[in-house]
C-alpha cells in the first residue's frame, strides 16, 4: 500500500525524519510507535503533502506523493493530532464541509455515527470536548470509503470506554475487503491488540519494522545465572550475533535477542551454564529495548 | 444466527493473541460451550468484539479449520464441525506429547511429585467432565 | 467549499455594505449641506465640500488654488453628487476589501484548521484561487449594494442620472480595490505561521490597510502605471471616447492584482503544515 525510499525531512538543519525505508503491505493495520518527536506525524503528513519532504520518494498505491498528491487524499482518511479543529463551525455544518469534498460520502452513516455517540449535531465544534472533537472527525472518515486511513494518535483524549468503541470500530472496518491502516500512537496496549505489523521511528529513524507477530516470537528476554562454575562471558555474548542488548541484573545476565532467538540459547547451553530461562516479551518491554532514551541505553 | 464467544484476550502477556484465542476457542469446542453445528461469529464481528486485528480472527479460524475442528466457507460462515475430526491415533499422540513434557517439565522444576502431578491431572479432568455436563444441561434448559 | 468560504465571510459581508451604505447616507446629508466645490483642472479633478459656516473663506482659499473651479449646490450640479460618492468610495471599497480579506487558510496555519484542510482532496492553489475568486465577487457585491442604495437616494431627491451608472460604477469600483486581493493575500502568505491565531486574523490585515493608505498619500494620481489610482484612470478612460489609455489602468490592475495572487499561491504551495 505504502511505499518509501530513504524518505528524509528536515526542519532548517533539525532532522525530523532521516532515510525511512518503509513499506505498509495491503490490508495491514500497521501501528507506527515512537516518542514525541520521532517524527512520526511528520511522516503522516509527507505522505499526504501537507509536509514537502527534503529528498527521498515515496507512494501510495502507487501514487507519487509528490505527483499525484490530490489523487491520495482523495483514497485516504486522516485523522490530525490535533482534534479540535474548525471550533466556529457546527458539527452538522462541519459534516457537510468534509462530505463536499468526497463523492462517495454518505451523510445518513455519518448522523447514525454521531447517534450511536450521542454528539448533537448543533453544537458548535469548539464546545465540544477533545475526545467527542476527535469522534466527530471519526465520524466523518467513516462515512466514506477510504481504501487507507492515516490516524495520528486516534484514541488521544479519550476515556477508556470511547478507546474501546473507537478501536472496536476500526477492528470491524478493516475486516471489510482491502483496507489498510496506518496507527501513529503511543499507547502500545491498543497498538498490541489491533496492529498486525508495527515500526518503532526514533529520532526520525526506523528503529525497527514487521509484522507483530515476528517481532514477538524473534525479541525474547532470556536470563542466564552466574553459576560456581564460572562466570558469563559477557563480552563475548555481546559480540554475537542476534543479540540486540544486555542488561546485568545482580547474578543474573538479561539478553535480548532478535530474529532467531533459538541460535543463541543453543549457543548459552553449549556454555554449560545453568538452563537459561525464556520469557516472552510484550511490545511495551520491546519497545524499551528498542528504542531506549539515549541516556539509558542499557548495553 | 451466530454464537456469542467467551474470550479473554490478553494483549500484553507476551503470548501471542492469536495463539490465546486459538486455545480459547478449542476450549470452548472441547467443553460444549460450542457445540457441533454452532455457527461462529464472522470475522468482522469477533474482531469488534474483541478488539483485535481481523487477521489474527481469520487466522485462528483457518488453524480451526486445518484441524478439522469447524467446517464453512467465507461467505457462508464459520460452523462447529458436527463430526469430531478423525485423527490417527499415532498422531493423536504425536500432538499431545510436547503438551505434556511441557507439563512434567513445568512440574519439576515447581517441585511437585509425579503422584500429586497424577492427582491434579485426575482432579482437573473432572473439572473438565462437569464443565461439559453443565453446558449440556444448560443448552437442554434453552431448547426447551 | 463555498458554503466554508461563506461562513467564514459572511459576517464581515454584512457589516460591510452597511458601513458603506451609512457612508453613502452620511455623505448625501452633507451634500445637502455644504457648499461644494469642483475642479478639473492641471491638478486633475476633485471636489472639496466645506459647511455653509465657513463658505466665505473657504470659497476664496479654494478659487485662489483653482481659479477655474466652480461652486456648486446640490442644485446647481446633479453629478456632483454623483461624483462625490465616486471619491469616498473609491477611497472607503479598498479598506473594506482589505477587512474582508482576513482570515482564511493562511491565517489558520497555527491553529490546525490549515492542516486538516489540506488533507482534503483539494490542490493547494485552489484554496487561494477560489477564496480570490470570493473576495473579488462579494466586493463587487458591496460595491454594487452601496451604488444601488446611492442611486435610490438621489432618485429620491429628484436627482436624475443615466441608468448605465448602476453598471459600470460598481464595476469600476470592484476593478480599482481588486488588485488588493492578491496583495491581502500575500501578505497574509508573508505572515502565515509567524503569529498566534488572533493576531494572524488581524496583523496581514492592519499591514494591508496601511499600505492603502500609503498608497493614497503618495501614488493619489496616475503615476505609477495607474496602481496608485486605478479608479481614476479608469473613470477618465471611460468617459472619454476613444481614451487609448484605457488598456493601461486595467493591466496595471490585472498586473497588480494577479502577480500577488500567484506570489501567494507559490509561496502557499511551499509551506508546510
Amino acid at each position: 500500500m505504502i511505499t518509501t525510499s530513504d524518505l528524509t525531512k528536515h526542519f532548517g538543519k533539525a532532522p525530523a525524519v532521516s532515510g525511512l525505508t518503509w513499506h505498509v503491505p495491503e490490508g495491514s493495520i500497521y501501528g507506527l510507535l515512537g516518542q514525541n518527536g520521532a517524527g512520526k506525524s511528520t511522516t503522516l503528513r509527507m505522505l499526504l503533502g501537507m509536509v514537502q519532504p527534503t529528498s527521498g520518494t515515496a507512494e501510495i498505491a502507487g501514487l507519487d506523493i509528490r505527483r499525484d498528491s490530490v489523487a491520495i487524499r482523495r483514497m485516504a482518511g486522516y485523522i490530525p493530532d490535533q482534534k479540535s479543529i474548525h471550533g466556529q463551525l457546527r458539527v452538522a455544518q462541519f459534516l457537510r464541509f468534509y462530505g463536499g469534498f468526497f463523492a462517495d460520502w454518505s451523510w445518513d452513516r455519518a448522523v447514525r455515527q454521531l447517534d450511536a455517540w450521542q454528539i448533537p449535531l448543533k453544537s458548535r465544534m469548539k464546545k465540544l470536548s477533545k475526545g467527542m472533537n476527535a469522534k466527530v472527525l471519526l465520524a466523518a472518515v467513516f462515512a466514506r470509503e477510504p481504501r487507507l486511513l492515516l490516524l495520528d494518535e486516534p484514541t488521544e483524549g479519550l476515556d477508556p470506554e470511547s478507546t474501546e468503541e473507537v478501536l472496536s470500530l476500526l477492528a470491524g472496518w478493516a475486516a471489510d475487503g482491502d483496507r489498510s491502516i496506518v496507527i501513529s500512537s503511543h499507547r502500545l496496549e491498543e497498538i498490541e491488540r489491533i496492529c498486525d505489523h508495527v515500526a518503532f521511528l526514533q529520532s526520525g529513524r526506523l528503529a525497527i519494522s514487521g509484522r507483530l507477530e515476528e517481532l514477538q516470537s524473534s525479541c525474547k528476554a532470556i536470563d542466564v545465572q552466574n553459576d560456581a562454575n564460572g562466570t558469563i562471558p559477557l563480552d563475548a555474548i555481546r559480540q554475537w550475533q542476534d543479540v540486540h542488548s544486555t542488561v546485568p541484573m545482580g547474578n543474573t545476565l538479561r539478553i535480548v535477542t532478535q530474529r532467531t532467538p533459538e541460535t543463541v540459547i543453543e549457543r548459552l547451553r553449549g556454555l554449560g551454564l545453568r538452563e537459561p530461562v525464556i520469557h516472552d516479551l510484550n511490545l511495551r518491554e520491546i519497545y524499551l529495548a528498542f528504542c531506549p532514551r539515549l541516556k539509558e541505553t542499557l548495553s | 444466527m451466530t454464537v456469542k464467544v467467551a474470550c479473554f484476550i490478553r494483549p500484553n502477556s507476551g503470548e501471542p493473541i492469536y495463539q490465546q484465542l486459538t486455545r480459547q476457542l478449542k476450549h470452548a469446542i472441547s467443553t460444549g460451550s460450542l457445540k457441533p453445528g454452532d455457527q461462529l461469529p464472522t470475522v468482522r464481528e469477533l474482531a469488534e468484539q474483541l478488539v483485535i486485528n481481523p487477521n489474527t480472527v481469520a487466522r485462528s479460524y483457518k488453524e480451526l479449520f486445518a484441524e478439522g475442528l469447524v467446517e464453512g466457507t467465507q461467505g457462508s460462515g464459520t460452523y462447529v464441525n458436527k463430526a469430531l475430526p478423525r485423527i490417527k491415533t499415532q498422531e493423536r499422540e504425536a500432538r499431545i506429547e510436547p503438551f505434556i513434557d511441557q507439563l512434567i517439565a513445568e512440574s519439576s522444576l515447581l517441585g511437585i511429585s509425579k503422584q500429586d502431578l497424577l492427582k491434579l491431572i485426575q482432579e482437573r479432568i473432572r473439572n473438565h467432565e462437569e464443565t461439559i455436563h453443565d453446558n449440556d444441561i444448560r443448552s437442554d434448559e434453552t431448547l426447551r | 467549499m463555498i458554503r466554508k468560504l461563506w461562513l467564514e465571510l459572511r459576517l464581515l459581508f454584512t457589516i460591510l455594505p452597511i458601513a458603506l451604505i451609512l457612508f453613502t447616507l452620511e455623505y448625501t446629508w452633507a451634500f445637502q449641506h455644504a457648499n461644494i466645490m469642483y475642479y478639473s483642472d492641471k491638478d486633475g479633478y476633485g471636489l472639496v465640500m466645506s459647511p455653509v459656516a465657513n463658505s466665505a473663506k473657504e470659497i476664496e482659499s479654494f478659487l485662489k488654488e483653482h481659479p477655474q473651479g466652480l461652486i456648486l449646490s446640490l442644485q446647481n450640479s446633479p453629478h456632483s453628487y454623483f461624483l462625490g460618492f465616486d471619491g469616498i468610495a473609491r477611497t472607503l471599497l479598498p479598506f473594506m476589501v482589505v477587512a474582508l480579506c482576513a482570515g482564511g487558510i493562511l491565517s489558520e496555519k497555527n491553529n490546525g484548521t490549515a492542516s486538516y484542510s489540506l488533507s482534503l482532496p483539494v490542490s493547494r492553489s485552489s484554496w487561494i484561487w477560489s477564496r480570490a475568486g470570493a473576495l473579488l465577487f462579494l466586493s463587487f457585491l458591496t460595491a454594487l449594494i452601496s451604488c444601488a442604495v446611492t442611486y435610490a437616494l438621489a432618485q429620491w431627491m429628484g436627482i436624475a442620472h443615466g441608468l448605465s451608472w448602476l453598471v459600470t460604477e460598481p464595476v469600476l469600483l470592484t476593478l480599482g480595490a481588486a488588485p488588493w486581493i492578491g496583495v491581502s493575500l500575500y501578505i497574509q502568505s508573508l505572515f502565515s505561521g509567524r503569529f498566534d491565531p488572533a493576531s494572524e486574523a488581524i496583523i496581514p490585515v492592519a499591514v494591508t490597510a496601511l499600505l492603502v493608505f500609503l498608497t493614497d498619500i503618495f501614488l493619489p494620481n496616475s503615476t505609477v502605471n495607474g496602481f496608485g489610482n486605478p479608479y481614476l484612470l479608469l473613470m477618465d478612460a471611460a468617459e472619454s471616447v476613444a481614451h487609448p489609455t484605457l488598456w493601461k489602468p486595467l493591466l496595471a490592475t490585472g498586473i497588480v492584482g494577479i502577480t500577488s495572487l500567484l506570489l501567494a499561491v507559490r509561496r502557499f504551495e511551499r509551506m508546510d503544515f
